[in-house]
C-alpha cells in the first residue's frame, strides 16, 4: 500500500510543476496591472514606476518566473502586492474556513445524497424515486450563486432563521458557527448530494440484479442486511469516483458560495486577488487549489484500494 | 510678515461658514451618545481597502483613515446631494493662518494629544509626519497632492510649512493629510498608529478590519460605538443581503440601484458625496480620428441626453452636470452650462459644419461597469441620430486607463472621483489634471492648462470664481472632457444609526455616530 501511494504522489509532482507554469504564463496574458491598482490613477508614472521595479514586475516574465519558483522552492509565497502581508498568512487566516466549508458542504452531500441513492436505486420506479429525480434534476442545474442567494432571501431576510452572511469561528462560538455555515454549506453540497444520489442509485440498480444478490435474497437475509452488507461495497466505486471529482467542483464552487455568503475562505481571497490583480496570491492560491485536487485524487484512489483489493494488487 | 487667518470659502468666495453641521440631526445625536460605548458598528463596503497606509489615498482607505488617523484641519460636507460645504475646522491644529502671499502656511499644534501606543504626539511628531508625506519616497500619493510645500520647520508649537509659489490649494489639500506616529514610519500594513478615536485591532485584508474604542481620544467621543467593524465584500448582491437581513448598520459603496430597496427596508439611502465626474473623454490629439475634428466634438458635447442617463442608469438619484461643478457651488455659471444643454438641432449643425460624412469613433467603457455601458449605450443612440456612429468596446479597467495615459483611445466613459466637487479637485481628477493626466504635458490643450493655472494662483476670491468660469468656458470651446453626471456611490445607514457626519475629503466620519 505504502508503495502504491508513493507511486501516486510521484506522478502528482509533474502536474504540479505544470500546472504553475500553465498558471504564470495565463496571468500574464490578463489585461491590466497591479501597480496601477495600488497606487490608484492618482498615481504618478515614476510613482508606478517605482512599485513595479520594487515587485520586480519591470522584469522579463520568465525571469519573474524563475524568481517566484525560487522564493517557492525556500517556502517562501510572497507578499501580497495589495496589502504588503505574507501570502502564506493569508492563507492560514482563510485556509480553515475553506477546510470547513468543504467538508460540510460534503457532509450534506453525504447526508442527503446517500440515502437519496439508495432509495432510488432499490426501487427505481417508485413515485419516492421520481420525486428524488426531480430534486436531482434541479439541484445539478441550479447555478450555485442563485441557490445562495435564494436561500439568503428565503431563510434569513424572510424568515430570520439564519445569518445572511460572515464568518465566526469555531473556536470562538461552535453554535454561531453552525448558524453561519449552514446555508454555505447546504448552496455547496446540495449540487454534490444529486451528482453522487445518481452515479450510487445506478451502481446499487446494477448491482441489485447480480447474482450474488439473488442467492442473498434466496438465503432469506433481511433486505436492509442485503443492501449494506452486499450491494452497497459492489456499488460504491462509481459513487466514490464521482465524489473525488465533486471535490474538486466544491473547491472551485466555494469561490462562488464564499462571495455570496461573504465567508473569508479561500475563494474570496482568490476573486479579490483577480479583481486587484495580486498576482503572488493568486498564484499560491490557484497552486494550492491544484495540490488540494491532486491529494483528493490520491485519497479517491486509496479508496478505492481499500473498497476492492483486486485493485491495490493488481488481481483479477 | 503679515498673516492673516482664511477660511476655506473667504479664499474662494463662498458664502456664510457652516460649522461642523450634521446630515441628519447631529446635535440630538450627541446627547444620547455620550459616554455609553457599549455598541458594535458593523460597516459593509463593496471597495476593500488597498493598504492602510494613511499617505495612499483612494476612495477605498477613506473611511478607516478617518478613524484610525487624525487630520490637521477638516472641512464638513453640510448637504447632500448639493455638496455644499462648510468652512474649515481646526483638528489636531488649534489654529491655522496664511501669510499674505499665500506662500507660508503656520499651524499651531493641540497639546494633550496622544498616540495609539500612549505617546503623547509633539510638534516635532507632527512636523516628521508631514516631511514623510511631502517626501515623494515615502509619501505614496500624498506626496503628489501636498508638492506645493516644499518646506516643514518646527517653530515654538507651531508647525511652518512654505510653498515654492503662491498657493491657495495647499491649505485645503492640508485637509487631506493625516498625523501617524513617526515610530511607525514604514509600519502601517500591520501596525497603523495615529491619535484618531478608533484605534487598530485586527485586520484580515479583504474580510474585515476591527477597530476598537481609543479611550486616550483628545477630545470626547460623543458615539457609544465600542467596536467599529468594516465587512468587506466582493458581492454587492450579498452586502444588500447583509443589510437587510440587519446584519449591517451602515452599507458604504454600493449599488445605487438598490436604494430603493434600501429604502423599503426602511434605510436611508443616499448617493454619497464622493464627486465621481462620468465623463466622456474625447481624445482630440490621434489626427486620422473623427474626434480630431473639434466640430464633432461640440456636436458629441450637445447630443448627450443627461436627463435620460440620470433617470434611466442612475434612478434619478445623481446630480446632471455639464460643467465640473455643481449647481451649488459659487464658479458655477447657469449661462456657460447652458451651453452644452442636450439640443440635438444643433448637434446636427455641429455635424454639418465639420465636413465630415458618416463620422465613427471607438466609444470605451470599462469591463468592470456596467452603469458606464448603459451610459454609453444612450449616447451612442443619440449620437446615431445626427449620424454619428459611436461603436462601444468592453476595456478591462486597467486597460482603460493605462491607454488613456497612453493617449490609446478615442473615446472613453470614465468616471473620476475626486472626493468633493470644488475648483482645486482638478489636480485630483487624472482627465481634468494639468500636468500629470491623461492629457499631460504636450497633449494637454494649451489654453486650458494657462487658464487652469492662471486661476489657481489668483487669491481675491471674486477674481478667482471668475477666473474659474473662465476655464470651463476653456473647456467648452476645447470640448475634449465632456462632463455627465456628478455620481456619488450609494450609501446607506439602518434606522437605528444617527449621527452621521460627512468629511468633504475623507467621507464618513465615525467618532460621532450612535447606535440605539
Amino acid at each position: 500500500m505504502i508503495g502504491f501511494i508513493v507511486r501516486r504522489f510521484l506522478l502528482a509532482l509533474p502536474v504540479l510543476f505544470g500546472a504553475s507554469l500553465a498558471l504564470f504564463a495565463l496571468l500574464y496574458i490578463l489585461p491590466g496591472d497591479p501597480a496601477s491598482f495600488v497606487l490608484g490613477d492618482s498615481a504618478t508614472p515614476a510613482q508606478l514606476a517605482a512599485l513595479r521595479h520594487r515587485l520586480d514586475l519591470d522584469q522579463p516574465v520568465p525571469v519573474q518566473y524563475l524568481l517566484w519558483l525560487g522564493r517557492l522552492a525556500r517556502g517562501d509565497l510572497g507578499e501580497s502586492l495589495v496589502s504588503g502581508y505574507p501570502v502564506a498568512r493569508l492563507i492560514g487566516q482563510r485556509l480553515p474556513v475553506a477546510i470547513e466549508l468543504t467538508l460540510g458542504a460534503l457532509f450534506v452531500a453525504l447526508l442527503i445524497g446517500v440515502p437519496a441513492g439508495i432509495a432510488v436505486g432499490v426501487r427505481p420506479r417508485g413515485w419516492l424515486a421520481r420525486a428524488i429525480d426531480m430534486f436531482n434534476a434541479t439541484a445539478i442545474a441550479v447555478p450555485v450563486f442563485w441557490l445562495g442567494l435564494l436561500l439568503q432571501i428565503v431563510v434569513a431576510i424572510k424568515l430570520g432563521w439564519l445569518p445572511a452572511g460572515g464568518y465566526v469561528a469555531l473556536a470562538t462560538d461552535p453554535v454561531k458557527n453552525l448558524r453561519a455555515m449552514t446555508l454555505p454549506c447546504v448552496t455547496l453540497g446540495v449540487g454534490t448530494a444529486a451528482v453522487l444520489a445518481r452515479f450510487l442509485a445506478t451502481g446499487i440498480a446494477e448491482t441489485m440484479t447480480r447474482d450474488f444478490v439473488v442467492t442473498a435474497r434466496a438465503k432469506g437475509l433481511a433486505p436492509a442486511r442485503i443492501i449494506v452488507r452486499h450491494v452497497l461495497r459492489n456499488a460504491v466505486i462509481p459513487a466514490v469516483t464521482a465524489l473525488g471529482i465533486q471535490i474538486g467542483r466544491l473547491i472551485g464552487g466555494a469561490v462562488l458560495t464564499e462571495a455570496v455568503f461573504n465567508l473569508p475562505g479561500l475563494g474570496t481571497l482568490l476573486w479579490s486577488a483577480l479583481v486587484q490583480r495580486d498576482y503572488f496570491v493568486i498564484q499560491a492560491v490557484t497552486l494550492l487549489a491544484v495540490l488540494l485536487f491532486v491529494i483528493v485524487n490520491l485519497a479517491t484512489d486509496i479508496t478505492y484500494g481499500v473498497i476492492d483489493p483486486r485493485i491495490r494488487t493488481g488481481a483479477r | 510678515m503679515g498673516l492673516v487667518r482664511l477660511t476655506r470659502r473667504q479664499l474662494i468666495g463662498g458664502g456664510s461658514a457652516l460649522l461642523g453641521a450634521s446630515l441628519l440631526d447631529l446635535s440630538s445625536a450627541l446627547a444620547q451618545g455620550a459616554g455609553k460605548p457599549t455598541q458594535t458598528l458593523t460597516v459593509g463596503t463593496n471597495i476593500p481597502f488597498t493598504t492602510l497606509d494613511p499617505n495612499t489615498i483612494n476612495t477605498s482607505v477613506f473611511p478607516f483613515r478617518n478613524s484610525v488617523f487624525d487630520p490637521l484641519i477638516a472641512i464638513p460636507v453640510t448637504d447632500i446631494p448639493t455638496y455644499k460645504l462648510g468652512s474649515i475646522q481646526n483638528e489636531l491644529a488649534t489654529t491655522y493662518t496664511v501669510n499674505k502671499e499665500v506662500t507660508e502656511i503656520r499651524m499651531r499644534v493641540r497639546d494633550g494629544v496622544r498616540f495609539h501606543d500612549g505617546n503623547a504626539m509633539t510638534v516635532e511628531d507632527v512636523a516628521a509626519s508631514l516631511r514623510y508625506a511631502i517626501d515623494p519616497a515615502t509619501g505614496g500619493t500624498m506626496a503628489g497632492s501636498l508638492a506645493d510645500i516644499t518646506s516643514i520647520a518646527v517653530d515654538g508649537n507651531d508647525v511652518v510649512m512654505k510653498t515654492s509659489a503662491p498657493s491657495v490649494d495647499a491649505l485645503y489639500r492640508l485637509t487631506l493629510f493625516r498625523v501617524q506616529s513617526p515610530k511607525f514610519f514604514g509600519k502601517a500594513a500591520n501596525t497603523p498608529v495615529g491619535t484618531g478615536p478608533f484605534k487598530f485591532a485586527e485586520y484580515v485584508p479583504n474580510d474585515h478590519l476591527t477597530l476598537e474604542r481609543f479611550d486616550g481620544y483628545w477630545k470626547p467621543i460623543q458615539s457609544n460605538v465600542k467596536t467599529l467593524t468594516f465587512k468587506f465584500y466582493t458581492d454587492p448582491e450579498a452586502m444588500l443581503n447583509a443589510a437587510l437581513a440587519s446584519e449591517l448598520d451602515i452599507l458604504q459603496f454600493g449599488q445605487i440601484k438598490d436604494a430603493a430597496t434600501l429604502e423599503g427596508a426602511g434605510w436611508a439611502a443616499y448617493a454619497a458625496p464622493i464627486a465621481d465626474y462620468v465623463m466622456l473623454v474625447l481624445n482630440y490629439t490621434a489626427p486620422d480620428s473623427a474626434l480630431a475634428n473639434v466640430n464633432i466634438r461640440q456636436a458629441v458635447a450637445r447630443a448627450i441626453d443627461r436627463q435620460a442617463i440620470v433617470k434611466n442608469v442612475y434612478f434619478g438619484r445623481v446630480q446632471p452636470i455639464t460643467i465640473p461643478m455643481p449647481p451649488s457651488d459659487p464658479t458655477y455659471d447657469p449661462k456657460i452650462a447652458a451651453e452644452w444643454d442636450f439640443n440635438l438641432a444643433a448637434a446636427a449643425d455641429y455635424v454639418k459644419k465639420s465636413g465630415l460624412t458618416k463620422p465613427t469613433f471607438e466609444l470605451r467603457v470599462g469591463s468592470n461597469d456596467p452603469d458606464a455601458r448603459k451610459v454609453a449605450q444612450i449616447i451612442q443612440g443619440d449620437l446615431g441620430k445626427i449620424g454619428v456612429t459611436a461603436n462601444i468596446t468592453l476595456k478591462d479597467p486597467t486597460t482603460l486607463v493605462n491607454d488613456a495615459i497612453a493617449g490609446n483611445f478615442e473615446s472613453n466613459v470614465y468616471a473620476c472621483s475626486v472626493g468633493v466637487p470644488e475648483v482645486q479637485d482638478f489636480e485630483d481628477c487624472s482627465v481634468y489634471r494639468p500636468n500629470k493626466g491623461p492629457f499631460s504635458g504636450a497633449k494637454t490643450f494649451p489654453e486650458f492648462k494657462k487658464s487652469y493655472y492662471d486661476a489657481a494662483a489668483i487669491v481675491d476670491p471674486q477674481q478667482r470664481i471668475a477666473a474659474f468660469k473662465q476655464v470651463f468656458e476653456v473647456l467648452h470651446q476645447t470640448a475634449w472632457a465632456v462632463p455627465i453626471c456628478m455620481r456619488g456611490l450609494l450609501c446607506g445607514q439602518s434606522k437605528q444609526i444617527s449621527g452621521v457626519v460627512y468629511d468633504a475629503k475623507t467621507h464618513l466620519v465615525y467618532q460621532g455616530i450612535v447606535k440605539s
